[in-house]
């Protein structure tokens, strides 16, 4: 046994994990940190107020104005009724309700996720809300009262389409291409539908606005009353009275969080004008399917909360359960010795548990669409690497492993374009030729395609680069220390900035990756480019060119013009030019072959 | 995928979850590092916490000019030799961080372990701290020379024979006890 020869490789391959209690500890003492750091942030720039507010005396009245107006925000804040959140919690708070919440909701604690409705603050109640109505329990739904929204609920009833809300006894069926209001025992056919929620309040400043609607109500009442009236003397400028009228209904729509149901292409739409919200809905085979803003919930029953008309099921779908971690990363995991692992479909209902509470973006919308696919990264722990909406193809297997698009080249069968649907995980630190050939295995044995990847010398269009890196910083952006890829053709935008992306890498990978989305290779005739460590920002022009240009001429204009510009910010020189390059073929073997 | 560039961005925001976020990413790297170089896990885990908590107090005022990776482990290495330094008061020097080094981790973590890395660890421990600090940043770290060389404030040359003497120990304790 050569234990010995190995000690490199064993160094390499040490790997320590964190504990879950040091992970509770550690995030809870950064948040505070943090929170800490911003306060003194704050308070620093105290110094610098002072000597400008004594030295000016306008200065001395504002600030004095200031104080005043901020000691009477803060006194009505302070001056609450009990049961009402506070505003401006800390972080901190917020992180340790969300974890409170998800514990409850792991459990089944339907008593502990109705008691945050009223105890909780506002993103609280809106998560533990989310959780209620997954678990299907709307009675405790109904003691949330924020704002002016409430729950609308669309379900089926004798194959018909049914609107109803969670507070109120009137419903609605859709009837062909009408809609059937069913109000205090009576039925009235409609078009378009005006829904407003109850309004509860328990602030002392409700009422005063209780008044104000009061009025815009009466006004509003008044405007119509004058504008469908003939027989009144209407003043001669009409298009005034419609104008103010238009503003009422405005207003109104807002502080009433309306919602306006018709009949569109034989689907029910609801628009929400407040939060800008259009949703979708239609019964398929005795299934209700919304569908909103990309997001497409089918169930038996669907509940669209609060104004943003977010939908979720409400048939009682599966919550998180205790242990679900353990059955994710049995299947997201590589065993040894393997490179590559394909979790096909049909996916397990951890991965998306995975997805709404471990990816932290993705938590941010109360039912999110599942994701296309994930590829993850695995060096004994699991690394969450890239995320798509769309599914996944062999191409976008081979460049997420780690080749650029011009090194794989596709042949007549056009086999990039093949569809993986499912998720993918790759060993890190593993040769290229490895993964390929780890890849040829799975797509033969779960497809039985016989698929390889054949490396070959090609003559390909090329960027040479010469020169010696020096940083000349562009004039008049926010961030001089960066390098900004960015184009003056497009028309959009054109311009270093506003920017779309960017990294930390050497210089010789951030030409690569432009020259990647070109297409072209690239062959470095200067050398040190890769121990140099660089900033970059993709600017909006550039990355809206890059995807939108069609022509071959239109492509070449570009990067020219981007290479001009990164010319200008390297000191480097970039020539177009015809090199050997290793390009891996893609080609299918038939049975008989 | 959310670049350190931008997610150091949303720190200075004041978004948690951005900071959560780079925790998650390098917690597990830290900690193999840190572990390497002090050789005690208990130690190793206040290390990157001090590391996480100094970071988020400072992320306000910090500007990454290299690579996030890069920043953090240059904070490890800076605090562990720190803590070695404040030990070294108890010991006699650097070198005695062997102390600091022995019988390291829990039983538990030591059985989870193959038999090759528990060997590696307490090898380790016997060598030098400049020469183990050479050996890890540079294979763990993935540091180059001309990089240690500024953290130890030494010549390339210098780490380089240390990189190598610490390499040629600790092959030479492992196989010696492999023939034992």
């Amino acid at each position: 046994m050569k234990t010995g020869g190995n000690a490199k490789k064993l160094i390499k391959e040490l790997h320590d994990t964190t504990s879950a209690d040091m992970d509770e500890w550690t995030v809870k003492d950064i948040l505070r940190a943090m929170q800490q750091s911003a306060k003194r942030e704050s308070d620093s720039a105290e110094p610098n107020f002072r000597k400008y507010i004594i030295e000016s005396r306008l200065a001395r009245l504002t600030a004095a104005a200031v104080v005043f107006i901020a000691f009477l925000v803060a006194a009505r804040m302070f001056i609450r009724p009990a049961g009402r959140s506070a505003v401006g919690q800390g972080q901190e708070s917020v992180y340790a309700e969300m974890v409170k919440i998800r514990q409850m909701a792991a459990s089944g604690d339907v008593a502990g996720l109705a008691s945050m409705l009223s105890e909780g603050r506002f993103e609280s109640k809106l998560v533990a809300a989310n959780f209620l109505a997954k678990m299907g329990d709307l009675p405790a739904l109904q003691s949330l009262s924020m704002h002016a929204v409430g729950n609308l609920i669309i379900e089926g009833k004798e194959g018909k389409l049914v609107l109803r809300s969670a507070k109120g006894a009137d419903w609605l069926e859709v009837n062909g291409c009408t809609l059937l209001v069913h109000k205090d025992e009576s039925v009235q056919a409609a078009t378009k539908i005006r829904m407003t929620h109850d309004i509860e309040g328990d602030s002392e400043d409700w009422q005063e606005r209780q008044k104000e609607f009061r009025r815009l109500r009466q006004e509003r009442a008044g405007l119509e009353s004058q504008l469908s009236e003939p027989s009144q003397n209407l003043p001669t400028d009409i298009e005034q009275l419609r104008k103010r009228l238009a503003e009422c209904n405005k207003i109104l729509d807002h502080i009433e969080g309306a919602v306006y149901v018709s009949i569109e292409n034989g689907r029910l739409k609801l628009h929400c004008p407040t939060y800008r919200r259009i949703a979708f809905a239609e019964l398929r085979d005795g299934i209700v399917r919304v569908e909103a803003h990309g997001n497409v919930v089918e169930a038996n029953s669907v509940t669209m909360l609060h104004g943003e008309l977010r939908p979720v099921r409400t048939d009682g779908p599966p919550v998180p359960t205790p242990g679900w971690r353990e059955r994710f990363n049995r299947l997201y995991s590589l065993d040894n010795g393997e490179v590559l692992r394909w979790v096909r479909y049909p996916f397990i209902p951890e991965r998306q548990i995975y997805a709404t509470q471990v990816l932290h973006y993705y938590q941010s919308t109360d039912n999110p669409p599942p994701p296309g696919y994930l590829f993850f990264r695995w060096d004994g722990n699991l690394y969450w690497w890239a995320l798509a909406m769309h599914e996944c193809s062999l191409g976008g297997v081979l460049t997420s492993i780690g080749l650029e698009s011009y090194e794989f080249s596709d042949g007549p069968q056009k086999l990039s374009r093949l569809k993986l649907g499912g998720d993918w995980i790759e060993r890190d630190n593993v040769p290229i030729e490895d993964k390929l050939l780890a890849f040829e295995r799975i797509l033969q044995n779960e497809l039985g395609r016989t698929i390889r990847f054949e490396k070959r010398k090609v003559n390909h269009d090329a960027i040479i680069v010469r020169g010696q890196y020096k940083h000349v910083p562009l004039e008049g952006v926010e961030h001089p220390d960066n390098i900004y890829v960015y184009t003056d053709l497009w028309k959009h935008f054109p311009g270093p900035e506003p920017i779309d992306g960017g990294g930390t890498c050497s210089v010789a990978k951030m030409i690569e990756q432009v020259a990647s989305r070109f297409n072209r290779a690239v062959v470095f005739e200067t050398e040190g480019l890769s121990d140099i460590t660089v900033g970059y920002f993709d600017s909006l022009s550039y990355s809206l060119a890059t995807a939108n240009v069609k022509t071959a001429e239109q492509k070449q204009q570009i990067l020219d013009s981007v290479l001009k510009n990164l010319s200008s910010q390297t000191s480097l020189q970039f020539e177009y030019g015809q090199r050997d390059t290793n390009v891996w073929f893609i080609t299918e073997q038939s049975d008989t072959e | 995928m959310l670049e350190d560039r931008l997610l150091v961005r949303r720190c200075k925001q004041g978004r948690g979850d951005a900071m959560c976020r780079i925790y998650e990413k390098y917690k597990g790297y830290l900690l193999t590092l840190a572990r390497a170089l002090l050789g005690d896990r208990a130690a190793a885990e206040d290390v990157v916490h001090d590391v996480f908590v100094s970071f988020a107090g400072s992320v306000q005022t910090f500007t990454l000019t290299g690579s996030l990776r890069g920043y953090l482990s240059t904070c490890v290495r800076n605090l562990v030799r720190d803590r070695i330094r404040a030990r070294r008061h108890e010991a006699e020097n650097l070198d005695s961080a062997v102390s600091i080094a022995s019988a390291s981790g829990n039983p538990q973590q030591q059985a989870i372990e193959t038999e090759e890395i528990t060997r590696l660890r307490a090898a380790m421990s016997q060598l030098p701290y400049e020469q183990r600090e050479a050996v890890v940043l540079r294979l763990k770290g993935a540091m180059k020379f001309r990089e240690i060389a500024r953290l130890q404030n030494v010549s390339v040359g210098a780490v380089q024979a240390r990189y190598r003497y610490g390499l040629d120990k600790l092959r030479s304790m492992l196989n010696s006890e492999v023939t034992k």
